[in-house]
């Protein structure tokens, strides 16, 4: 909490938010610590349940290059292309998310872009602010993971050495540098 | 997600410039007003597609199915 504040702080000096903003949020930010039982309670409000990763925003010098090597390596087709993205959804159209239910959750998908980040976001006038925190790698699952197929997999389409992690993944680099592990279903948030 | 505390140094050419999460039963009002409850006052984006910034001024989308679906771009 004390370093939300100093940064929502840390905002209004340099600028980026108003003195009116930094009212609200930290009015906001210690309504939540002190709520009460019912004000915690609202605070659990669903409304904002994440059901799943709709999309990554992956953004590069060539989109089309590295559309082709996601879809070289993954098996996945392109859609919706434009000249500056394209999209690369994890499953078929009509298809649902692995293990998904629900009829209004679209398969996850990536969208690879060519753009300018220093301009300002679509529907916004506002520069995107300079993130000081990063996605450095993306770990995908593989049906039927083995370990022994997927290493020649790779080395076939020539990865030679990819590097192990664990039993149950591997990483290599995309054609970026960007990393990028392959894993099993045994790779879960319990498991690391 | 894996939250870890580490350098931001990388040679990669590429970045992951924002992921999008889906929220299911997509309601414009509750989800203005649930933001707003968190501290984010003023989203940008659009009716069911709304960008807020984590602490670190990392891009967070919140999408419906229908604003945000790879088949209907």
């Amino acid at each position: 909490m004390q370093a939300y504040v100093a940064q929502i702080v840390d905002d209004y000096k340099t600028g980026k938010i108003s003195r009116r903003r930094l009212i609200q949020t930290l009015t906001a930010a210690a309504t939540t610590v002190h709520a009460p039982d019912g004000a915690k309670a609202a605070a659990a409000d669903p409304t904002l349940k994440v059901a799943l990763v709709n999309h990554v925003s992956y953004t590069c010098p060539n989109y089309r290059q590295a559309a082709d090597w996601y879809s070289k390596i993954f098996n996945l087709d392109q859609v919706g292309a434009t000249e500056r993205d394209v999209a690369l959804p994890f499953g078929k159209k009509g298809e649902k998310p692995f293990g998904v239910t629900a009829n209004d959750v679209p398969l996850t998908h990536l969208i690879i872009r060519t753009r300018d980040l220093n301009a300002p976001a679509q529907n916004s006038g506002e520069p995107r602010r300079k993130s000081r925190a990063l996605v450095n790698h993306i770990a995908y699952t593989i049906a039927d993971f083995d370990k022994e197929r997927v290493r020649a997999e790779l080395k076939r389409m020539g990865y030679a050495n990819p590097r192990q992690d664990g039993e149950h993944s591997f990483h290599v680099v995309d054609v970026n540098g960007f990393d990028v592990q392959i894993s099993g279903i045994e790779m879960t948030a319990l498991t690391g | 997600m894996i939250a870890r505390n580490a350098g931001t140094a990388t040679n990669a050419k590429a970045v992951v410039d924002h992921v999008c999460y889906t929220i299911p039963n997509w309601d414009e009002a509750k989800v203005r007003a649930a933001l707003k409850a968190k501290g984010f006052f003023e989203p940008t984006g659009r009716d069911g597609s709304l960008h807020v910034y984590d602490p670190f001024d990392y891009d967070v989308q919140f999408a419906s199915a229908v604003q945000e679906n790879a088949f209907r771009r």
